[in-house]
């Protein structure tokens, strides 16, 4: 089946689906469903925070069954129209025998492939970096050019603006359009300074609306992956519908996404992951999805990498990858901020425990959960992506040894993280030369990755 | 008397409507001091939902029901108070603001605002400024809460501000912002009122907001 003819059944479906708010799917809907599917596979309380990637794939294979179920009985609900989007076991089985199990992207030697990975698989997954943390303009090009410097970033989705020629980004305005236009001559350059002229893109990352992506959209040559971040626990809106559509229509990669949120409406980690097998399901016959991505946020502390949600986002990773060629994006969301120890604390538990259970891309740093403008360095990409390519080929039971020596450093500041230091704090933004201080703590914590077990491959630049 | 206090903390914990519904009739049949049955019964109840929320007992619809629950019981005892006052703290218009679609940090504020005794009304998400004014007036609010995950739909939150100062309505709300990138120090460079990093935080700021006439220093929370 075509993605033009996918889509168009999808929007289909939308105006004729079965009414209902938004308020009854989050509140009654989902977390009755999500309850009654995880009691009926014995999948409550399964959730064991003394082992941060789950060690029992039998475990993950119900996790998945279940999944299907609450895929089929869920289906998305699509708040433009408040009407839910379903699909039958019989287009929904079909779908799964279609899902693309590998992409190639950027050109001559910079193309990297995404291929279906399996748990403790010694394939390497793929990094893409940064996760769009606002920076000044004048420091977009050298950030963006640092993190392009080590040959372990396989693509950019480069920092995100929040001013365009000095006057303020509103949100769904006009001044997106410029954005867009803007960002893409600025990613444009930071590639020719670092010398990575063919890399791969995903766009865009200044505009949360479809303006920016049309505008910057004919600055990029196809095919790029393009981001559809669709609001939290199943859901899909019209905004990311239209960008999917320009997006297969042109050639690009498709990369929706919907979170899971544990205390939220899909409960705690078992329902969190259950609901993110179903929305991973879902992605590709509603969206035509090439990287379907469901992350696990808890809501305490909005970050991902303490233990209930470590958990949750192996399992559900563990799940997909054993039973499908769904090509998985997940965030790993550090909230601890740039030259903090507990930065790379976080990094390691979260790329150890994603890099073995079969996860095949992802999009990072979020410094400081990404809420600190200009808290963003090239060593925290360095190093995520160097964590998350040598964790490939580890055990379960080895990365749970990891994470369990670190997690304990840093559990209980999760709530209330450093903030750490900005760029211009940390690197001369001229000549990109790190400061002493941080260099030190950068090679050092490299130095404890390796003596933990981890095989760290080189940064090329200062490894 | 322990027995209905004990009984009402149990029905908000587990946010049972219908329950409460009868508990209040209880209440006031035999002439039980309606603070007492809100301050021992209910505000019991909510305490234990937020500590079953922090172990991952209870989640966002859980929290939900417990606050319409104590909603309903303030609602059906407040005329019988000795007070003319109402037993609620406040009213609170809140919203994400133009542009952000974010919905979960808003309404755990919201759900926490209820659950604690405000009313709220909640304008949902991509709202724009003239709504949250309108809204406002209409519902004649204490304070006005702005939400933005998105450092591009803060700048409404900022524009919201002069708005009100231009139109002469600023000293009528207190105002209290909050979201991903908002930072308690350009919180207090635009003039917000309150500001907390987390929903818990916001309603301690709210209560404090509630207490003051004036502002004069911006109410930071946890």
């Amino acid at each position: 089946m075509s993605s033009a003819v996918r889509v168009l059944r999808t929007l289909e479906k939308t105006r004729t689906g079965e009414r209902c708010t938004v308020k009854e799917w989050d509140y009654e809907i989902v977390p009755k469903t999500l309850n009654e599917i995880l009691k009926k596979y014995n999948l409550e309380k399964t959730c064991d925070t003394s082992k941060p990637v789950n060690e029992d794939m039998e475990l993950a294979d119900r996790f998945y069954q279940a999944g299907l179920e609450a895929a089929l009985r869920l289906g998305f609900l699509c708040v433009d129209t408040e009407t839910i989007v379903k699909v039958s076991e019989e287009e929904l089985l079909r779908s799964l025998k279609q899902v693309p199990s590998s992409f190639t992207i950027g050109e001559g030697s910079e193309q990297v492939t995404v291929k279906a990975r399996r748990p403790s698989d010694g394939q390497p997954p793929v990094y893409f970096g940064p996760l769009s943390i606002q920076m000044n303009e004048e420091y977009y090009v050298p950030v963006a050019q640092g993190i392009l410097m080590s040959r372990l970033v396989d693509g950019q989705e480069g920092p995100s603006l929040d001013t365009v020629m000095d006057c303020p980004l509103l949100a769904n305005s006009p001044y997106e359009s410029f954005a867009g236009i803007y960002e893409a001559r600025l990613r444009k350059e930071a590639q020719w300074r670092a010398g990575r002229v063919g890399i791969g893109n995903a766009i865009v990352a200044s505009s949360s609306t479809e303006y920016g992506f049309l505008a910057g959209f004919a600055s990029y040559k196809p095919p790029q992956i393009v981001l559809c971040l669709n609001p939290a626990s199943m859901k899909i809106n019209y905004v990311n519908l239209h960008k999917t559509i320009v997006a297969h229509e042109y050639g690009h990669y498709v990369r929706t996404e919907s979170p899971t949120m544990i205390g939220g409406y899909t409960g705690g980690p078992e329902g969190s992951a259950l609901a993110s097998v179903a929305t991973d399901l879902l992605q590709y016959y509603f969206h035509g999805t090439h990287l379907a991505g469901s992350p696990t946020y808890d809501l305490r502390y909005a970050g991902n990498c303490g233990r209930h949600a470590l958990w949750a986002q192996t399992i559900a990773s563990q799940a997909i990858s054993r039973n499908t060629n769904i090509l998985m994006n997940k965030t790993i969301n550090q909230v601890s901020g740039p030259c903090t120890e507990m930065f790379f604390l976080e990094t390691i538990a979260g790329f150890v425990a994603a890099g073995v259970s079969g996860l095949e891309f992802t999009i990072s740093p979020r410094s400081g959960g990404g809420r600190h403008k200009n808290h963003l360095t090239p060593f925290e990409a360095w190093y995520s992506s160097a964590v998350f390519k040598g964790s490939a080929g580890l055990s379960a039971e080895k990365a749970n040894e990891i994470i369990n020596e670190v997690l304990p450093k840093y559990e209980k500041e999760l709530r209330n993280p450093p903030k750490g230091k900005s760029f211009p704090e940390c690197f001369n933004v001229k000549t990109l030369e790190p400061t002493e201080e941080y260099l030190e703590m950068y090679l050092r914590m490299r130095e404890y990755a390796i003596n933990l077990g981890i095989p760290m491959p080189p940064d090329g630049v200062v490894s | 008397m322990g027995d209905i206090f004990n009984r009402i903390s149990e029905a908000v914990r587990y946010g049972q409507r219908e329950e409460i519904e009868k508990l209040a009739d209880e209440v006031i049949a035999n002439k039980i001091n309606p603070i007492d049955a809100i301050q021992k019964g209910g505000v019991d109840g909510l305490n234990k939902l937020g500590e079953a929320f922090e172990n991952l007992e209870a989640f966002l619809p859980e929290l939900m029901a417990g606050g319409e629950a104590m909603k309903l019981l303030i609602n059906k005892l407040t005329p019988y108070m000795e007070s003319d006052k109402s037993a609620l703290e406040g009213t609170v218009v809140i919203g994400t603001v133009k542009g952000d679609l974010h919905d979960i940090g808003k309404n755990l504020v919201a759900t926490q605002l209820a659950v604690n005794g405000f009313n709220v009304i909640d304008l949902g998400v991509d709202v724009n400024n003239n709504k949250f004014v309108e809204e406002a007036e209409a519902n004649k609010a204490d304070i006005i809460a702005l939400s933005s995950l998105l450092t591009t739909s803060a700048y409404y939150i900022q524009e919201f501000i002069e708005r009100l100062e231009k139109d002469g309505l600023r000293s009528k709300y207190k105002i209290i912002v909050g979201g991903g990138p908002i930072e308690p120090e350009w919180a207090r460079e635009i003039g917000a009122d309150g500001y907390s990093r987390t929903a818990v935080g916001a309603v301690k700021v709210c209560k404090e907001l509630m207490k003051q006439d004036k502002i004069t220093e911006i109410i930071i929370g946890d």
